[in-house]
Parts: C-alpha cells; structure tokens; sequence
C-alpha cells in the first residue's frame, strides 16, 4: 500500500528529482573541468581560439600525439618536484592534528566537567580567537620570529597553525563531551578507574565520532591553510597550497598553468578518500547521536 | 562488610545548603533508605559517601576508617546510578567485568567465574554478549546491578535505581533488590523519592528534606509516629490527613471537626489520622461534613471531605454508596490521632 504511494510520481517529486540532479551538475563541474583539464596542454586548456579544443584536445593532439597527456602531472610532480611540498603538508597537517586533537579532547573534558565559572569565560575567549581573521596572528608573530631565526621551518607554522586551530576544537570537543552523562565517568571512577583512566577507558571510546569529525575539520585547516604557510615558510618547506600558487606565477615571473592544474587535482584526490572513509563517523559525529547508550 | 558513619556532615555550595549536620551511623549489613522529595540532599549525601562530592564539614568514616581525602575508587564501594551509566562500547559481559579489570589487570579466568556467577544472580546469561543498546530498561538495569555486586563491595549505593522502570517491573526489581541485599548481607544504602520503596526495603528509613533529616526510625515507626508535619505528610498513600485548628482544655475543634480528649496545650495545633483507621458512622461522628469526593478503588472506596481549605480522606468499605454532597460523618476516636504543634508541626507526645 505503501510502496503504491511511493512508487507514484508527482509532478513536484519529478520536478524536484530534476532540480537536483541539475545541482549537482552544476556544482561539480567546474571540478570535473579542472580534472579533464588537466589531462591536456595549456592550448587546448585555456585555448583562445575555441573552447571545445579543451574538450577534444586539439592542440594536444598536435603536440603529444594524442588526446590526453600527463605532461602536467610530469611537469609539477617531477621537474618541480611537487612531492616535497606533499611532504612538508603531510608533516604540517599531522603534527597540526595531533596535538590539536590531544590539548582539545583533554582541555574539552576538563572545560565539560568543570563546575568552575572560569570555564565559560575561556571557552567565550575562545571563541574570541576562532573569530580572529588568521592573519591577525602572522602578522604579529612575522617579527619576533624573524629575530629568533624560527622564520621558515615547519614547526613554526604547525605552532601558529595550532593555535588558529585550537579554540575550534576546544569548542567542538567540549560539546562532545557535554553530550556524555557524567554518570558514565563517575561509574568508572566508583567501579576502581582515576579520572584519567574512567577518561581512557569509558570517555574515549565514545568520542571516537567526535574526535574523528574534529580531526578531519583540523586536517582541513591545515591542509588548506594559504596565509599562514605563505608567509612562514621559506621556498625549499612550502606546502602544496602555496606551491599552487607559486606555478601559476606573479606579475613578474611565468607560471605554468598546467602543473599548477595537475597540482590542484592531485591535491583533491586525499580529500576525497578521507571523507569517503570515515564518512561514517562523521555523520554520526555531526548528529552527535551516537553518544547515546 | 561495614559500617558506615557519617559525623556532622554538611555539604553547602555558597550560601545554598544541600546537606546540613547529617549524622548518622549505619550498621554493617543494614538497609538503610534515604527518602526525600527531589532537592532534599539524599542524593547529595550519598554522592558524599560514594566520594563523587567533597563533604564542607564532618567526617565520613566506612568500617572505621576515615575516607574523607580517599578517592571514590579506593572506597571499595559499588553504585547503581538512576541512568545506570552502563558502558555503551562494551558488551553486557565486559560491563559486567569492568570494575574487575581496572582494578587487577586483565587476568580473565578468576574473573570469569565472577562474572558469570554475578550475571546469573540477576538472570543475565543469555544476554551476556549484547551491548545496552540492544536491552530493554530492564535488562540495563540489571546489568548496572551485576556490576555492582561482582565485585563483593564494602556498600552498595544506590540512587534511585527504579526509576525509570515502568511500574510492573518496578515490583518485581524492587523484591530481587530486596533478596540480593539479603543473599550478600551487605550494607546497603537506597536513595529514593518514592515512600512504597522505601517502607518495602528498608530496614531504616532516614526522612530529609531542605537538607535537613526530619526523622531517623523503622518503616512502622516512621510511619506509626511520623516525627513531624512533614513526615506525616510524606509517608503513606494517601498521606496522613492533617487538620489545623484550636487545642482547648485538650479539646481539638476545626471547621466541621471536634475530637474531645486529644490533650497537649492550649493553642494552635494540628491533628493528623490516616485515612483507613478513621471510618464512617451513620451519626456521631467527630467530623461531620458534605462529600467532595469519591473514588472507588476496587478493594476500597476512597471519600473526601472539605474542611476549609484542606482536603481530608477517609478509607471505607467497598460497598459504600454515596452522592457528591451528601453529608457524612466520620468517626475519629482520639487512639488513631496524632497530635502536632500549630507553628513548628513538631509531634506532641508519644
């Protein structure tokens, strides 16, 4: 009876189907774009005479001998070595998540659990930070590190990344934490646990949605971050974002397009197989449901 | 096995009082229930015992040791929260054994007996291997029960642990707590808003409200000679009528009421019965007034009269008929009265 009802199209339900299936043709393609794109030389890419060439690979064909090329991809990845900046990233992000995730979850608890005014205050002093644009931060820290000569190196930027970060989860993680009984950590303190262990054991395994969902925002903030690491890093430690930008060249220096395009694609693709693999978690993060025993 | 003592224990939070002077010895195996109305610090003075929340003043010792600055895991005592608290990523059998493995380690096979001998006492076997989210109400709260008693505590603490039962499984929970405190003889302290469970359980019943103990006796005693207006009020179902009125040359008179020969002094004072010792007599009566209500109860029914501003029921047989207005009278022999003062709702004499 009721599969009747469902299986009956309505004009809105038709219409709706249509609304979005066009959505989402929209909003993807300019990704899907880029990807083609990157397949191609920049002739046919950013072709003046005719934009289908970026389609059918005209020039590329003239120049490669065939329709698709990797030149892009061997441009940026191997004569401008886009590895090492894939490097620099992979060591910014993980420090920036790992020691966000272990000050937010422990500073999260203790700001939850507290029965003290002092933590509404800092949690409102977070929030303060969170709004700072993060440029804010760069410019002040630019000289006192130029001085001491930390100017440059990754663990610089992992620090102020940090602390752009910090107040984000400390947010985040501490309304993960008011979603736990507090029963839950006085049973395993009454049943034989300290407070670090009842956290351990009982409060932790728990979170793991929460931790997740903050971990993968953290990861984001790193990963994408362009002022910070713009302005910290010297040439030979950027990250993939400002080495992006570096390939499609300034005023007075010629980029090449191309590796920058390839570049932008490569650096989607973690993206992608990280939401995909804990997309799980991070919905039941977002719903914050799951918490519930 | 304890005894558990608490020496003037106050706890305040700025200038609220949650507990106030709570002084108390509670002997080895006893069930003791802390009965209040929500707010009244029972819980509160349990936590204190429990080790969750610091006392401000006075001394709590368990089997004659002070354990004031102890932490709740060095207490060696077991509670039943109201919300169970059960370990939503473990399974019953690891929830079960918890208390176990953080205290020793992970030496399974001496912990396994315990457990499975816990889980059977309250009938848990076939469900060892699901996790809380797949039991029923229930079932958690039997699993927060097994992993009290596994671990053959000191005292047993619990907080209003039917609750949040529907009312069937209230009863039968109620007399498996009743025969697991009797099976383990030991000490047991129940907290509960909820006067039946408390008269069912306890060997003592400790009266509190605003922080304060009203009355300290036996489930007949607190309810035979409420110490107070309160208690009076608090215990029994219907709880004791009280009538408030003038004592004169040991007469009481209210509105429509007049009980010679109660005693005590000249003055305001208020007279207390219950419902089933009073009953209703063709004329005569001490209380003479029209019917405001009546209710049948199946094995009884329930009439209510108004006397001024208060409500007074009495219990009568079950085939008594009678329409709303119809004017009564009610027998109150001065054996069945209670007599308490008009300003601080004291009783008066014994």
């Amino acid at each position: 009876m009721a599969t009747k009802a469902q299986s009956r199209l309505s004009p809105l339900k038709v219409v709706s189907i249509i609304f979005v299936i066009i959505w989402v043709l929209l909003a993807s393609f300019p990704f899907l774009w880029t990807v083609w794109g990157s397949f191609k030389v920049q002739g046919d890419f950013f072709s003046k005479a005719d934009w289908t060439n970026a389609i059918f690979g005209v020039q590329t064909l003239e120049q490669t001998g065939s329709r698709f090329t990797l030149d892009g991809y061997y441009g940026a990845w191997v004569e401008e070595e886009f590895w090492r900046s894939v490097i620099n990233t992979s060591i910014v992000v993980f420090f920036t998540v790992t020691i966000s995730l272990t000050i937010g979850t422990l500073g999260g608890y203790a700001l939850a659990r507290s029965g003290y005014k002092y933590a509404f205050w800092l949690l409102m002093v977070a929030l303060v930070f969170r709004a700072m644009p993060h440029i804010t931060l760069v410019s002040g820290y630019l000289l006192p590190f130029f001085e001491w000569n930390i100017w440059g190196i990754l663990p610089t930027t992992i620090i102020v990344l940090v602390a752009i970060n910090q107040p984000f989860t400390l947010w985040m993680l501490h309304s993960f934490f008011l979603n736990i009984p507090k029963d839950m950590d006085e049973a395993a303190m009454v049943d034989g646990c300290t407070r670090f262990q009842a956290f351990r054991h009982v409060i932790i395994p728990v979170m793991w949605p929460g931790v997740i969902t903050t971990g993968l925002f953290s990861f984001l903030l790193a990963y994408n971050d362009f002022t910070v690491t713009r302005m910290l890093l010297s040439q030979e430690n950027e990250t993939i974002i400002p080495k992006i930008q570096s390939f499609l060249g300034s005023a007075q220096v010629e980029g090449n397009v191309m590796f920058a395009v390839a570049a932008v694609v490569s650096a989607t693709v973690p993206l992608f197989i990280l939401v995909m693999f804990f997309q799980r978690q991070i919905v039941s993060g977002l719903t914050a449901g799951a918490v519930k025993g | 096995m304890a005894e558990i003592q608490l020496r003037n224990v106050s706890k305040r939070w700025g200038s609220f009082v949650g507990v106030d002077n709570f002084d108390l010895t509670i002997a080895d195996k006893e069930f003791l229930v802390l009965l209040g109305p929500s707010g009244c610090g029972k819980t509160t003075t349990m936590r204190m015992i429990a080790g969750l929340e610091d006392p401000t003043d006075g001394e709590i010792l368990i089997g004659g040791n002070p354990v004031n600055d102890l932490e709740p895991k060095d207490r060696d005592i077991a509670m039943v929260f109201q919300s169970y608290a059960l370990y939503p990523n473990m399974n019953v059998y690891e929830n079960i054994r918890f208390p176990l493995r953080v205290r020793d380690g992970g030496k399974k096979a001496d912990h396994d007996a315990k457990v499975m001998r816990a889980s059977a006492m309250v009938e848990l076997d076939e469900f060892l291997h699901r996790k809380p989210a797949e039991l029923s109400g229930g079932q958690r709260q039997r699993v927060a029960l097994a992993r009290a008693i596994v671990r053959e505590p000191n005292a047993f603490l619990m907080d209003e642990p039917l609750s949040n039962l529907d009312a069937k499984l209230r009863v039968s929970t109620r007399a498996q707590i009743r025969n697991l405190s009797h099976e383990l003889s030991v000490t047991t302290i129940y907290v509960t808003h909820d006067q039946i469970e408390a008269m069912t359980l306890a060997d003592r019943v400790v009266v509190m409200e605003k922080g304060v103990v009203q009355q300290v006796g036996s489930p007949t005693e607190i309810y035979d000679k409420p110490a107070n207006t309160f208690v009076a009020s608090f215990i029994g179902n219907p709880a004791m009528n009280l009538i408030e009125g003038n004592v004169s040359n040991g007469n009481f008179s209210a509105t429509s009421t007049e009980v010679a020969g109660v005693g005590g002094s000249d003055g305001k004072m208020t007279l207390g019965f219950r419902a089933e010792d009073a009953s209703v007599v063709d004329s005569g009566g001490q209380i003479n007034a029209p019917i405001y209500a009546l209710e049948l109860l199946g094995d009884a029914v329930m009439i209510s009269v108004r006397l001024g501003g208060t409500l007074v029921s009495v219990r009568t047989d079950k085939s008594f008929r009678a329409e709303i207005g119809d004017t009564v009278s009610i027998s109150v022999p001065t054996e069945i009265c209670h007599l308490f003062d008009g300003q601080t709702g004291e009783r008066i004499g014994a």
